[in-house]
């Protein structure tokens, strides 16, 4: 699933990430990396960008970005 | 002489260390060629000479922007005796990445736990004791405030000083650690009179090119192994932020917020300072009429020059001085606070399709008032380019210094009207900005259109950094100003004086004269003084109304009772105070000349005449920013910024006006 799908309130994990290098480097200095839990705070007063919660840290994205970031759900006990 | 440089993490907290450490001595100047803040002090502790460096905060050691690059070749090409890296102690899964990093550079290093105070508040158990010994550097945990911790600072960093150095072991898996073991004793052969500290760097290097997918997990792996010495609740930290921020970045409630904070930030900004501006306004006056005195037996000319020239740009530059300080504190609680970062957020997606940055907003909105602490503003936007743009945008942006013409006309031509033509003409302003924004942006659109923003925990700001900073900036703009804007003023001031010593056969109204052809496709051109009064508003805005009154109306100044004059100046200084205080949230108008209202309103009796009043004040306001904002333009972003700006606003009002006039007056024979 993209991360624009993720619910809010719902923790993902990250299982891959398709974004130019550049970026992709960013993020994983922010703590946002394959592996990771995320999860979907809000998005700003017109829908973009959102903020997520990830690795202790609150990251805004742009949306065509999050598109570019899969995740699974963490299957809840 | 030996350097210390702070490196760390963005909101950190470094500059608040550097703060303490230099007992707030510290200068600040621009890196080489950008406009990144630097920061740089010089130290003497138990008589060794230290510079001090605060490199910019980085999340990693790539150079994907402008603060990466600097601190990268900072510390590739400098000389460096000791790195302080500060470290934000309630979050240390990211800070210590970039501490292992660091390491592998070979410099010896001493780790700052900043906001300790908050780890023992959030219940966050740090083994620094453990983590000390596995790092190899001495750890202090601290928060900025307190005189024990800057004390134990000094003694940790001169103990580093005369220690010798043998550089870090990378923390690798065991295979990896000898592979570096092994590179290491063979660059040692190939190379026996190299330093031991450029092998082992220069071994890790070469790993790295060789293993990149090994060395990252590896990366990850000592991460994770340094937190099982940490214990601590990860959503712990976000919980408060995220209940302010419930508010603050509300659905519905966020952007009214944003904008009241805003406008609430603008009136305190203005009214506050205003009473001040205005004291230092009379200071100006006293000042001139003092020297007029003083050089009473010399010729004319020479009073003039002195008086009207030179005096009256140190006055100029002076009456921004409290703007400035105004203006600095409140950016430096945004900045401090945290809350910036969330302004670049909320406004993302409304400038994006103009090219702007979401933090532009800020620039734009504080042009409202003054362009020039406007343009420095910019400086919170994080891509040079975006940068660039919003500085050359923010002159068109209707300024304060404006409005007097504004109201002047309005009342000379459009009686009972005049709120309907500021308000198109702010409307004119704001629409033409971000069309400007978005003409310079079509170039480069598809160069860098992804963001990333980190919205950083709240904490609240720390005042001796805010008001530190307010200094220095208040310092290094007098500095710089001063000079250019004292020169200008002569020169405008040779032009409005000579030949004749009167303003209204001087060169400026004679060009006035020559260039209305010029001007007369644009409705105005018809009527010189018009003309005449524009190159003197690159001096200021408002002396267009100066320069009206002068040419058209027969005033006479009545010549002032210096001694009285003297005493008002002191007692004046005490009003001033309790005025910014008092009228933080006013706006009054002073009254107007009617006499000036009547001989203007004549000007242009034909029934075009409103549409030519109305082509004129469009002419005013995308005419060339004033000295302070082009000074401001130069200091920020170099002389070829200024020039385009310059080259701009020639164009663009008379462009506008041109259309607006011809058009109009189509409309009219239709």
């Amino acid at each position: 699933m993209k991360l624009t799908q993720l619910p809010s309130g719902l923790s993902a994990v990250i299982t891959r990430i398709d974004l130019p290098p550049a970026l992709a480097d960013r993020l994983e200095a922010l703590g946002l990396r394959v592996g990771e839990d995320i999860e979907f705070v809000r998005s700003a007063p017109l829908q973009d960008p959102a903020e997520y919660s990830v690795g202790g840290s609150l990251i805004a994205l742009r949306r065509p970005d999050a598109a570019r970031i899969h995740v699974a759900l963490k299957k809840t006990e | 002489m030996k350097t210390v440089a702070f490196v760390g993490n963005p909101n950190a907290g470094k500059t608040a260390w550097i703060n303490a450490l230099s007992d707030a001595g510290f200068e600040v100047g621009n890196w080489p060629g950008v406009t990144v803040e630097r920061k740089q002090a010089q130290v003497e502790w138990d008589k060794e000479a230290i510079t001090l460096i605060d490199l910019p905060g980085i999340y990693d050691l790539q150079k994907t922007n402008n603060e990466e690059q600097i601190t990268q070749d900072f510390l590739e090409s400098q000389p460096i005796d000791c790195l302080i890296n500060v470290l934000d102690a309630t979050h240390l899964q990211r800070a210590l990445r970039l501490t292992l990093k660091l390491r592998t550079l070979q410099i010896p290093m001493i780790l700052i736990f900043n906001f300790y105070d908050e780890v023992l508040k959030n219940g966050i158990e740090i083994d620094a004791a453990k983590l000390s010994r596995r790092l190899a550097c001495p750890i202090l945990c601290a928060s900025a405030f307190d005189k024990q911790a800057g004390r134990q600072v000094k003694d940790t960093v001169l103990a580093m000083l005369h220690q010798p150095f043998d550089g870090y072991r990378p923390l690798l898996p065991k295979p990896l650690e000898q592979a570096w073991v092994d590179e290491v004793n063979a660059l040692q052969l190939a190379e026996p009179f190299a330093s031991p500290l450029a092998l082992k760097k220069q071994a890790y290097q070469k790993l790295c090119d060789r293993q990149p997918q090994a060395m990252h997990e590896a990366l990850y792996r000592a991460v994770d192994s340094l937190m099982s010495h940490v214990r601590q609740d990860p959503q712990r930290r976000l919980l408060k932020t995220k209940r302010i921020d419930a508010v603050l970045l509300h659905r519905i409630w966020g952007l009214p917020l944003l904008l009241a904070m805003s406008f609430g930030m603008l009136m305190l900004i203005y009214n506050g300072s205003a009473p001040y501006v205005a004291w230092l306004n009379q200071l100006t006056l006293w000042m001139q009429h003092g020297c007029r005195l003083l050089l009473a037996s010399m010729p004319a000319w020479v009073q003039s020059l002195v008086c009207d020239g030179l005096l009256a740009g140190i006055g100029s530059v002076l009456s921004f001085l409290p703007l400035m300080a105004f203006l600095y504190f409140f950016l430096g609680l945004l900045e401090e606070s945290g809350y910036m970062a969330r302004i670049a957020f909320l406004m993302d997606r409304l400038m994006r399709p103009f090219g702007c940055s979401g933090k532009a907003f800020v620039s734009l909105l504080l042009g409202l008032g003054c362009n020039v602490p406007a343009v420095m503003a910019t400086r919170v936007i994080e891509e040079e380019s975006s940068r660039r743009r919003t500085a050359l945008v923010v002159p068109l942006i209707s300024c304060g210094a404006r409005l007097p013409i504004y109201l002047l006309f309005s009342a000379a031509f459009f009686p009972g009207q005049g709120g309907l033509v500021v308000f198109t003409l702010y409307g004119l302003s704001l629409v033409s900005a971000l069309v400007l924004s978005l003409v310079l942006s079509l170039p480069e659109h598809r160069k860098q259109p992804w963001m990333v923003l980190e919205l950083p925990v709240y904490r609240r700001p720390s005042l001796p950094v805010v008001f530190n900073k307010v200094r220095q900036e208040v310092k290094n703009y007098t500095r710089k100003a001063l000079t250019v804007v004292m020169l200008a003023m002569t020169v405008l001031w040779g032009l409005t004086y000579f030949p004749t010593g009167e303003i209204a056969t001087s060169y400026a109204a004679q060009f006035g004269k020559a260039a209305s052809v010029i001007y007369e496709p644009l409705g105005f051109g018809t009527q010189w003084p018009l003309v005449a009064s524009l190159p003197g508003s690159i001096a200021a805005k408002e002396t267009v109304v100066g320069f009206l009154a002068s040419v058209l109306s027969e005033t006479t100044e009545t010549p002032p009772d210096f001694a009285e004059e003297s005493r008002n100046l002191i007692s004046g200084l005490g009003e001033a105070v309790k005025n910014s205080v008092v009228h933080l949230a006013d706006f009054s108008q002073e009254g107007q000349d009617a006499g000036l209202i009547s001989e203007l309103g004549a000007l242009f009796p034909d029934p075009l005449g409103k549409l030519r009043a109305y082509c004129f004040l469009v002419y005013c306001l995308f005419s060339i920013p004033c000295i302070m904002t082009l000074n401001a333009l130069r200091q920020e972003y170099g002389t070829k910024l200024m020039l385009k700006s310059i080259a701009i606003m020639l164009a663009l009002p008379y462009a506008v006006s041109l259309l607006l006039f011809q058009l109009g007056r189509l409309l009219f024979w239709l």
